[in-house]
C-alpha cells in the first residue's frame, strides 16, 4: 500500500496533507518535554526611535515609563531595559543595511551590489542569524523539537528582498523570507481549511446548479453528470469535517476574510499576525519567531494616527522639527502599544502542560535597527526585552557599559543552554555574553 | 434501433433469401466458416472475446485473403482450410461482412463529455484574457528590446546610453563595457518583449550571472519569478519553474545590472518539457511585449486516450480535487486583480457598478452564453453582499462558476437543445478550433443578430482559424499524429553516432514543425504538399551534421530552406527526425518506420500484433543487414498478415541509418531496397525507395481519409460518426483534387460540426 492509498483509507485526502506532512510531533508523546519551555520572539519596528522620548533616566528597578514605554508599564516587572548597548558591526554598507542585517547576525555584510544611501555597496551578511541559531539548537534535541522550528511573521513587508528587507538569515548569504500575508501563514500552520472553507460556501448553489443542468439534458445524457454531483456531496462531506485540525491545541484563530496585504490595514494585519503567533505558539508549532514591522526605511504612512507622512521620511527631520517629533512619538508608541498586545495575550494564556503564563515561558525582545532616524546611529540600539522565559533577572533598567550588541547576541544562546564562545564577528564578543542575572 | 433493423435484413438474407438460391458456393463457405472460423471469430464476424476480439473488417483485397487463410487459418491447424476450401470460405467472409464495417458499428452520437484538460486550461487563460488583454504579437520581430544604462549610486537607470534588439541573453562581458563608451564599472540592462514557447508543459528557466538581476515571466505586476539583484559578485545559477501553455506569447523582463563587482557576464536559458537545457532561441523571443495571462500552475490528471485522442469521459475524486484547486488558484487571481482595479475607491459606488458588470462578463463568457435575469441575480447578484469586500465577492463568482456543469461540460447546451442556436454554434467552433470558448465579440454578434447566416458563421471561422489558437490546436493535432506525444527526444548511441547531440535532436525536432507550419500556415498547402514536402528548413547545425553546405550569409542558428532534390530526400516520412525517432540506438528499425509510414502516409489498417516479440539485435548475426534480421524475425505466416506490408513498406526506408543520414550500404553489404508492396486493392507492385512509398501516398484517397478521420477525432474529442454532416469520403476526395488546403479543411471540419443541427437563415 502506497502513502496516498494509505490516506485515502484514513479518509484523508491531499487537501489534508498538508497538515499530516508538517506534523511529526503531532502524535509524539506529550509528557516527554519536563524541562521548561523556552520562546523567543523578536520583535522589529524601524528607522530608530525618539531618545528622549523612549529611554527611562534611572538605572535600576524603579526606572520610569517615558511615553513611548508607557503601553508597557502593566509589564515593569517582567521588563528588562538594556541601555549603552550598540552595533559595532563596520564595512560594507549603509547604516540602515548594517542596522538591520547585522542586528541579528553581529556579522558583516559581504561586499556586494546594493547601494545604499551612503557607504560603499553591500550584498547579504557573511552569517546566521540568532533566532536561526537557536531555532536550529532547539531543532536538534527530542525536547524541544517542534514543527517548524521556527516562523517569521511580517507586517507590511514589501516583496523586495535586500539588506534593508531581511533580518533573519540560514547562513551566509541566505535571507528568510517572513509571511507578509497572514492568509500564507494560515495555510502554512493550519493547511487548506479556508481553502475548504470557501469551496464549501458555493457547493448549495452548486448542487442545485447540477440538478438544474442535468434536468435539462435528455435521459440518456445525464451518467457522467450524476456521477459528478456525487463528487460534489463526497467534497461537501469531507470538507465539512476538518479532521487536521481535530489534534491541535486549540484551534486556528478565525481569519475575517478579504483583508488585503496594503498599508491602510496594518493595524488588522499586525492583530491578525500576533494571533497566528500566539496560537502556532500553543499549538507548539515553533518556539523562536520574529515580527517584522515594514522594514529599514519603511515607509508606512500610518493615517489611522492620523500622520499622512511616510515614516522614514519623518525620521530623517531634525528634531527641532516639533510636528516630526511628536508624530514619530506616536508611531513609536503605536509599535509599543502592538507589544503591549502580545505580551497580553501571552500573559493570559496559561502555559500548555506546564506552570506559569506564556509569556512566564518567552521573552521578547523589541528592537530597531537604528539609535536614531535623523543621525542613522548605530550606537544605543533599542532593546527591550520582556517575559521571564530566558531566566533573566527582569524588572529593571540596565547599564550595559558600552557594550557591543554581540554580547546579548550571545547570552540569548546561552540563556538556553547553547554556550557558544562567539557568536557573529569574534572580536566583538570580548568579554563574553552579557550577565544578565 | 438501427442496428438490430439492419441485423434483421441481414438474418433475412442469409438465413432464407441468399442461401436458397445463390452460388452453391457461399453455402459451402458459409458451413465451413461455421465449423473452423467461427469458434475464434464469431457466428457473423462479429469476434469472441478472450479470442479474436475484433470483428472481421479490413481493406484487404479477396486474393490476399485467400493467400492468408491458405497459409495461416485457423491457426491452430492451418492444413485444414486449403486451396478450393480457403477460396470458398474468403469469398463467404469477404461478401457477408468484410467489407461492411457498418454492420458492427454501434449507434453513435455526441456523447457528454467534461472539459479536456487542455481545453480546461486554454479556457481559463482565454476567460481571464478579456479583462487582461488577448496577449498578440503583431509585430513579428524576434529578440528582446535591450535598453543600456549607465548607473549612479542607487540609480540604476541614470543615463540611457543605447538600445539594440538581443537574438538571445547570452552575453559575458568580462570587465569591459557592453558598449564602448558606457561605464565599466556601473551599468544596468533591461531587457523586454516576449517569450512563446511551441510546447505545453512545465519550463525551468535559468539566469546564471556574477551580477545583480532580477526575472519576470507572465507576471506583469506581480512579484518577479527569479529576484536576485543582491549579490557579493560570485557566479550563481538560479532557476524557477512555471508551466506555460505552447503556442500563445507571454511577457518576459529581464533587469539586469553590475555594481563595481569585477566581471559581468549573463545568460537566459531554459528547459523546454523536453528536458534539453539551452539559451533561449531566438526563434521564441519577440520584441514586443504582451499581456501576461492567466496560466493555472496545477497539475491535472491524464485524460483518457484510450481511442487514441484525448476524451473527458472520467471523473473521479483526483481530477474533482486538481480542478478545484485550479479554480481556487483561478478565484484567488481574480480577487486580487480585482482589488488593484479599484485599489482606493472601494466604497465608491460606481466601483461596485463596475465589479458587478466584470462578474456578469465572466460568467457568460464562462457559460458561453446570455444569462436570464433570474439566473444573473442567483449566480452573481446574490453573491455581491454590501458588508462583503468586492474582491471577496468576484471570488465566489469565479469559484462558483468554475466549478459549475456549465462551464465544465461544454456541450450541454448542445445536447439539452432540440433547436440549436447561435450560442451553440459559436461554443462549438471555439471549442473544435482552439479548444476554448467564444470571445466576446463572438457574443456581441450572436446579440446583434449577425451570426445565423452561412456566411457570417463561416466569417467568423476562418477569422479564428488564422488566429494562434488554432495554429496551436494544429501543433497539438501533429504531435499526436506524427506519434511525438512522448516528451522525449530520440537519443543514439554516443559510440556509433558520437555528434548526435540532444541539442541536435531538438533542433531537428524544430526543423520538423518549422517546416510543417510553413507548409500549413505560410504556403496554404494542400495535404499533397505536406506528404511531398518539397523544402525542409534545416540551420546550420542540420546542415552540415546530414553534409548540405549551409549559406554563408546566413546566421548559424537561423533555419534556411533547403529544396528536397538538393538534400535527396522524398516526403515527409524522410524527414531525418522521423527516421531517427522510428530507429534503435544504434541501428534503423524497419519494424517503426514501416508502422508508422503504413498507417500515416499510406492510411492502412494494421491491427495491433497477437503476440508481441521484440526485436533484439544481439540474436542475430551481426554482419547481417537490417532487412536479414526483420525478415527472419517475422517469418512465421501469422507475422507475415500484418508484416509483409510493415516490412515492404519499413524497408524501403533502409536506405536512411539511426540518425536519418543517407546510406547505400550496411555492413558493407548495399542497402538492397527492392520491395513487392501490395495495395488496399490487391496489386502488387515493384517499389524501390521512399519515392514510391510517395507516389503511392499521393493516388489514393486513403491517406488523407484516414488523416481526416484522426484529425476531426482530435478537433471535436468525438469520432466524426457522431456527425451526420461530416461526410469523410467526399472531404478525403476534395483533398485529393486539391480543391481543400489544410488550413480551409481544418476551418471547414470545424464548421460542419459546429452547425450540426443548425437552421441558417437565409
Amino acid at each position: 500500500m502506497n502513502r496516498r492509498t494509505a490516506l485515502k483509507q484514513l479518509g484523508l485526502s491531499s487537501l489534508s496533507l498538508p497538515i499530516l506532512s508538517q506534523s511529526p510531533t503531532l502524535f509524539a508523546e506529550a509528557n516527554s518535554k519536563v524541562s521548561p519551555k523556552q520562546r523567543l520572539v523578536v520583535m522589529f519596528s524601524p528607522n530608530g526611535t525618539i531618545s528622549e522620548e523612549f529611554w527611562p533616566e534611572r538605572i535600576g528597578e524603579d526606572f520610569e515609563h517615558k511615553r513611548i514605554l508607557k503601553p508597557l508599564e502593566p509589564f515593569h516587572d517582567k521588563m528588562l531595559v538594556l541601555r549603552d548597548l550598540h552595533n559595532k558591526v563596520k564595512g560594507d554598507g549603509d547604516n540602515h543595511m548594517r542596522g538591520m542585517s547585522c542586528l541579528l547576525t553581529g556579522i558583516e555584510l559581504f561586499p556586494g551590489n546594493v547601494m545604499g544611501g551612503g557607504n560603499t555597496p553591500s550584498g547579504w551578511p557573511k552569517g546566521i542569524s540568532i533566532d536561526r541559531e537557536i531555532s536550529n539548537f532547539f531543532q536538534s534535541k527530542e525536547s524541544t523539537r517542534t514543527r517548524h522550528g521556527a516562523l517569521h511573521f511580517g507586517v507590511g513587508v514589501k516583496d523586495t528582498s535586500d539588506p534593508w528587507t531581511r533580518m533573519s538569515y540560514h547562513g551566509p548569504n541566505q535571507p528568510v523570507t517572513p509571511f507578509a500575508d497572514p492568509y500564507d501563514a494560515y495555510r502554512r500552520l493550519y493547511g487548506n481549511v479556508r481553502e475548504k472553507k470557501k469551496v464549501r460556501s458555493v457547493l448549495d448553489d452548486l448542487k442545485s446548479d447540477f440538478a438544474k443542468v442535468a434536468n435539462r439534458l435528455p435521459e440518456s445524457d445525464r451518467k457522467l453528470l450524476i456521477e459528478h454531483s456525487k463528487l460534489v456531496d463526497r467534497m461537501e462531506n469531507e470538507y465539512a469535517n476538518s479532521s487536521s485540525l481535530d489534534n491541535l491545541m486549540v484551534k486556528p484563530p478565525e481569519l475575517p476574510e478579504g483583508i488585503l496585504n496594503r498599508n491602510d490595514n496594518l493595524p488588522q494585519l499586525s492583530r491578525l499576525q500576533i494571533d497566528l503567533l500566539v496560537n502556532s505558539f500553543i499549538n507548539d508549532f515553533a518556539r523562536v519567531a520574529t515580527l517584522q514591522y515594514t522594514k529599514s526605511v519603511g515607509q508606512a504612512k500610518m493615517n489611522w494616527l492620523d500622520i499622512d507622512d511616510a515614516h522614514h521620511t519623518l525620521s530623517h527631520e531634525p528634531d527641532k522639527n516639533k510636528d516630526a517629533y511628536e508624530k514619530l512619538v506616536r508611531i513609536n508608541t503605536w509599535f509599543a502599544e502592538e507589544l503591549a498586545y502580545l505580551l497580553k495575550k501571552l500573559e493570559s494564556t496559561p502555559e500548555p502542560g506546564q506552570k506559569g503564563s506564556m509569556l512566564d515561558h518567552t521573552l521578547v525582545i523589541w528592537t530597531n535597527e537604528l539609535g536614531k532616524g535623523n543621525s542613522h546611529t548605530l550606537d544605543n540600539i533599542p532593546f527591550i526585552l520582556i517575559g521571564n522565559g530566558f531566566g533573566f533577572n527582569m524588572g529593571r533598567s540596565m547599564w550595559c557599559e558600552n557594550s557591543t550588541h554581540n554580547r546579548l547576541l550571545l547570552s540569548l544562546a546561552h540563556a538556553v543552554g547553547h554556550p557558544l564562545k562567539t557568536f557573529g564577528n569574534p572580536t566583538l564578543c570580548k568579554r563574553g555574553p552579557l550577565d544578565l542575572s | 434501433m438501427k442496428i438490430s433493423f439492419l441485423w434483421a435484413i441481414f438474418f433475412f438474407f442469409t438465413e432464407f433469401g441468399l442461401q436458397g438460391w445463390s452460388s452453391p458456393s457461399l453455402v459451402t463457405g458459409k458451413s465451413l466458416y461455421a465449423n473452423q472460423c467461427a469458434e475464434c471469430h464469431g457466428e457473423r464476424g462479429q469476434g469472441v472475446e478472450d479470442e479474436y476480439s475484433k470483428p472481421l473488417v479490413g481493406d484487404w483485397p479477396l486474393e490476399k485473403i485467400i493467400r492468408y487463410v491458405d497459409k495461416t487459418m485457423p491457426d491452430y491447424d492451418p492444413k485444414l482450410t486449403k486451396g478450393k476450401n480457403a477460396e470458398l470460405v474468403s469469398k463467404f467472409i469477404f461478401e457477408s461482412f468484410y467489407q461492411k464495417p457498418e454492420l458492427f458499428q454501434k449507434d453513435s452520437k455526441v456523447q457528454l463529455s467534461r472539459l479536456t484538460n487542455r481545453q480546461f486550461r486554454q479556457s481559463l487563460a482565454d476567460l481571464f484574457s478579456h479583462f487582461e488583454g488577448q496577449p498578440k504579437i503583431q509585430n513579428r520581430v524576434h529578440g528582446l528590446r535591450g535598453k543600456y544604462y549607465n548607473a549612479k549610486g542607487m540609480n540604476k537607470k541614470k543615463t540611457i546610453k543605447h538600445e539594440q534588439i538581443d537574438g538571445k541573453i547570452d552575453f559575458n562581458f568580462k570587465d569591459q563595457a557592453p558598449i564602448q563608451g558606457m561605464d565599466v564599472k556601473k551599468f544596468s540592462i533591461y531587457w523586454e518583449g516576449s517569450i512563446k514557447p511551441r510546447e505545453t508543459g512545465w519550463y525551468e528557466f535559468f539566469v546564471q550571472s556574477p551580477n545583480g538581476f532580477s526575472l519576470r515571466i507572465n507576471q506583469n505586476d506581480s512579484l518577479p519569478t527569479i529576484d536576485e539583484k543582491v549579490t557579493a559578485g560570485m557566479m550563481r545559477e538560479v532557476s524557477a519553474k512555471l508551466f506555460l501553455l505552447g503556442g500563445r506569447p507571454y511577457p518576459l523582463s529581464l533587469e539586469y545590472f553590475k555594481f563595481d563587482d569585477p566581471n559581468a557576464s549573463i545568460e537566459l536559458k531554459w528547459k523546454t518539457p523536453l528536458g534539453e537545457k539551452e539559451i533561449i532561441p531566438k526563434e521564441f523571443l519577440f520584441t514586443e511585449k504582451v499581456s501576461s495571462s492567466f496560466i493555472t500552475q496545477q497539475n491535472l490528471p491524464p485524460d483518457d486516450y484510450s481511442q487514441g485522442f484525448e476524451r473527458g469521459i472520467q471523473i473521479d475524486d483526483t481530477w474533482d480535487e486538481a480542478v478545484t484547486f485550479a479554480v481556487l488558484e483561478a478565484a484567488e487571481h481574480a480577487a486580487g486583480k480585482v482589488s488593484r482595479l479599484i485599489r482606493g475607491r472601494e466604497n465608491d459606488p460606481d466601483q461596485r457598478e463596475k465589479v458587478v458588470a466584470i462578474a456578469e462578463d465572466f460568467v457568460r463568457l464562462a457559460f458561453r452564453e446570455k444569462l436570464s435575469q433570474e439566473e444573473l441575480e442567483w449566480i452573481v447578484h446574490r453573491k455581491f453582499n454590501p458588508k462583503t469586500p468586492l474582491h471577496t465577492s468576484i471570488e465566489k463568482v469565479v469559484l462558483f462558476t468554475l466549478k459549475s456543469p456549465r462551464f465544465l461540460y461544454p456541450e450541454w447546451q448542445a445536447l439539452a437543445k432540440d433547436t440549436k442556436d447561435s450560442s451553440v454554434v459559436a461554443s462549438r467552433l471555439a471549442l473544435y478550433l482552439w479548444d476554448s470558448l467564444p470571445d466576446m465579440n463572438m457574443h456581441d454578434l450572436i446579440d446583434r443578430g449577425q451570426f445565423i447566416k452561412v456566411s457570417q458563421i463561416e466569417d467568423q471561422a476562418k477569422q479564428m482559424t488564422m488566429d494562434s489558437r488554432a495554429k496551436a490546436k494544429f501543433h497539438d493535432f501533429l504531435l499526436h499524429w506524427l506519434d511525438m506525444n512522448a516528451e522525449e527526444l530520440p537519443t543514439k548511441s554516443t559510440q556509433k553516432y558520437p555528434d548526435f547531440s540532444p541539442t541536435l535532436a531538438l533542433d531537428l525536432r524544430r526543423s520538423l514543425f518549422r517546416t510543417i507550419e510553413k507548409i500549413v500556415w505560410e504556403k496554404k498547402g494542400h495535404f499533397e504538399d505536406f506528404l511531398r514536402m518539397e523544402s525542409f528548413e534545416f540551420n546550420q547545425a542540420i546542415a552540415e551534421y546530414y553534409g548540405m553546405q549551409f549559406p554563408k550569409e546566413k546566421n548559424a542558428t537561423d533555419f534556411v530552406s533547403f529544396h528536397s532534390s538538393q538534400i535527396k530526400r522524398q516526403g515527409l516520412h524522410t524527414h531525418p527526425y522521423l527516421l531517427a525517432s522510428h530507429s534503435y540506438a544504434e541501428e534503423s528499425s524497419p519494424i517503426h518506420r514501416g508502422v508508422f509510414v503504413s498507417r500515416k502516409i499510406l492510411g492502412r489498417t494494421l491491427r495491433p500484433p497477437k503476440e508481441a516479440i521484440s526485436f533484439s539485435n544481439s540474436d542475430f548475426n551481426p554482419s547481417w543487414t537490417m532487412r536479414q534480421k526483420v525478415s527472419t524475425l517475422t517469418k512465421p505466416a501469422n507475422c507475415m498478415s500484418c508484416h509483409d506490408l510493415i516490412n515492404s513498406t519499413g524497408f524501403s526506408l533502409e536506405g536512411f541509418d539511426a540518425v536519418g543520414k543517407a546510406r547505400e550500404e550496411m555492413n558493407g553489404k548495399p542497402i538492397n531496397l527492392m520491395v513487392k508492396y501490395m495495395d488496399e486493392e490487391g496489386n502488387e507492385n515493384q517499389f524501390h525507395g521512399p519515392s514510391y512509398l510517395l507516389d503511392q501516398a499521393l493516388n489514393s484517397t486513403k491517406p488523407s481519409e484516414s488523416f481526416l478521420e484522426d484529425l476531426f477525432k482530435h478537433l471535436a474529442k468525438q469520432p466524426a460518426q457522431s456527425y451526420s454532416n461530416i461526410e469523410i469520403a467526399e472531404l478525403s476526395k476534395m483533398i485529393f483534387q486539391r480543391k481543400i488546403n489544410l488550413s480551409e479543411l481544418y476551418m471547414k471540419l470545424c464548421f460542419l460540426a459546429s452547425t450540426e443541427g443548425f437552421s441558417f437563415q437565409r
